[in-house]
């Protein structure tokens, strides 16, 4: 049995619904939900903490939590804007757990925590004068004192500076190993999942369409969905190259050979030219196939002057999924 | 354009303060110092001013130890009737108070359904303090109610949310968190349902004459003995009222 093993969760908030969710998370793992706003990443984090009414089973460390109240599930959560207590300085904030679950370790905890984060210096301010960095730093510190067994983090580096936020992810995948913390995260970032995740889940429309490592999801996505939120090109239908086994295949536009004549490739097609752009030390060109279009990123476009346009792509250059 | 609108800002702004200003001002200068001070000295004014502080004081707690949970309630549910329920605490605010002062009557006086259940008791409404108390809660409440209600919508759920995740049951995420976040609303509503309270007079003197508020003070003294006697009653309330929700507010404003 996993450390986090959740089966079947639905949750029904208005009209969108979180279905039969299942999600595996070992101890130790940072595993990654990948989802556009929208796709119920926070819903799904809110109904694993308790704050929604759901269907189905959440095993945390052996125990069905499904029906206990949030305060019973040890479960941290720390969303995107923060939600710092406001009523509270820096201090207060990170110490609010301690007034329920008070232990010999307290202190030790706290002052290695503080120290680990850099917020030693901040711990008399109150909340609402600090940076975004240093908010989302109080907010995990508040979370790590209550000792959680699955820490839930709600796209953390939203709020970040832009400046700030490589560093802040190389702090975040070092809390992580320092308190061999199990995390879930969610974000609507690829980049974030693949630097945090061996691991990763695509939520689409309350949904999960894939849980696969994580760069698996970049080489097989298992659906056109999966492939269009994963920001695939020219995704066609198989029927175009005759190829049986899925449904649809992608080939990324640098793989695309445009000429006035027949290129030299396993596929090749005839083509009308839509357009053609500039972009830094490249054209790219936009080409009508059939019904489709296809995006081609070329160094030159000489051959656009000529009335036959063809393109021609080879079988190792595509990627097939349903 | 922006000359305009400022300038035009200021006009309406003045208008209006001027408006509920200079009626209070006009009240205040229009009577002399010796007159204020014999006013001062006649026990009757100052207990009826006492009396009207002090039961809208015990009005107003009685509503914030019942009210606030229903705010609380309000802000963080729907449910089929919300609006009929929410309709039922503004009816106060809408009706003339005298008309609430007849209901009131009919259910808390010595026939009244209430009112005979709480005589058995010993609890009476006529012409008692008592009486001065129910009127004020039932005509100042809302003001308490709606206020604490929109203060407890700007508390975000999340944070309770959060507040559950460390440990917090519901009543510690009340206590340490959603009330001192919603305060101010609360403090506020509370200082105008009070003072809405001390001012009531429609209501109160329906049910209650006797012992005299000092609103009533003021209508029965000016039947009684015309305007000048009723001025400096009511100088006093008003002085009496600017000092003490000033104060409050300012030491609300202190500890934001």
């Amino acid at each position: 049995m996993s450390f986090v093993e959740i089966k079947h969760l639905n949750t029904k908030l208005g009209a969108f619904e979180l279905k039969d969710i299942n999600i595996n998370i070992e101890k130790g793992e940072f595993l990654s939900v990948i989802g556009r706003s929208g796709s119920g990443k926070t819903v799904l984090l809110e109904s694993i903490a308790g704050f929604h009414n759901t269907e189905g089973e959440i095993w945390l460390d052996g125990i069905n939590i499904a029906k206990l109240p949030p305060q019973k599930r040890a479960i941290g959560m720390v969303y995107q804007d923060y939600m710092l207590f406001g009523n509270m300085n820096v201090k207060k904030n990170i110490l609010y757990s301690l007034f329920f679950h008070k232990n010999e370790n307290s202190k030790k905890m706290f002052d290695e925590v503080v120290s680990f984060l850099g917020i030693s210096n901040i711990l008399q301010r109150s909340v609402k004068n600090l940076s975004g960095g240093e908010k989302q730093k109080v907010a995990i510190a508040r979370a790590l004192l209550s000792n959680p067994k699955l820490l839930l983090l709600d796209e953390p580096l939203n709020a970040v500076d832009l400046t700030f936020k490589l560093s802040f992810m190389e702090f975040l995948k070092a809390l992580h190993k320092r308190y061999g913390l199990t995390v879930l995260y969610v974000t609507h970032n690829f980049k974030e999942a693949v630097f945090f995740s061996d691991r990763s889940i695509v939520l689409l429309e309350g949904t999960i369409h894939q849980n696969s490592l994580t760069y698996e999801l970049f080489e097989r996505p298992n659906s056109k969905k999966v492939a269009e939120f994963l920001g695939f090109k020219n995704i066609l239908p198989s029927k175009l190259i005759n190829l049986k086994q899925h449904n649809f295949f992608s080939v990324k536009p640098q793989d695309i050979t445009i000429s006035d004549k027949v290129p030299n490739k396993e596929f090749t097609f005839k083509v009308e030219l839509d357009n053609v752009f500039k972009i830094q030390n490249h054209y790219r060109i936009k080409v009508s196939l059939n019904d489709c279009t296809v995006s081609i990123n070329s160094e030159k476009a000489d051959c656009l002057e000529s009335k036959n346009l063809y393109i021609g792509f080879d079988k190792k250059d595509i990627q097939e999924f349903d | 354009m922006d000359r305009l609108f400022k300038f035009l800002t200021i006009i309406f702004s003045l208008g209006i303060f001027l408006f509920l200003a200079i009626p209070v001002v006009k009240i205040i200068t229009s009577t002399s110092v010796s007159n204020l001070v014999s006013a001062l000295s006649d026990k009757a004014i100052l207990q009826s001013i006492i009396l009207s502080v002090e039961v809208s004081f015990y009005a107003t707690v009685i509503v914030l130890v019942t009210g606030v949970p229903l705010a609380y309630f309000l802000s963080r549910h729907n449910f089929c009737c919300k609006a009929v329920v929410e309709g039922i605490i503004d009816i106060p605010v809408m009706v003339p108070h005298v008309a609430a002062g007849i209901a009131l009557l009919m259910v808390f006086g010595a026939s009244g359904e209430l009112g005979e259940a709480f005589k058995k008791i010993g609890v009476e409404f006529l012409d008692t303090k008592f009486g001065i108390l129910t009127a004020m809660m039932f005509v100042s409440a809302p003001f308490l109610i709606n206020s604490a209600k929109e203060g407890f919508k700007k508390v975000d759920v999340r944070l309770e949310n959060v507040s559950k995740t460390l440990g917090a049951n519901s009543f510690w995420t009340f206590v340490k968190i959603t009330l001192p976040n919603a305060r101010k609303d609360i403090i506020n509503g509370a200082l105008m349902m009070w003072g809405r309270g001390i001012g009531e007079f429609g209501a109160v003197v329906i049910i209650a004459y006797h012992p005299m508020t000092a609103p009533v003070m003021i209508y029965d003294r000016f039947n009684s003995f015309g305007l000048s006697y009723a001025v400096p009653v009511t100088v006093i309330m008003i002085i009496t009222s600017i000092v003490i929700f000033s104060a409050i507010r300012i030491i609300n404003n202190l500890f934001k």
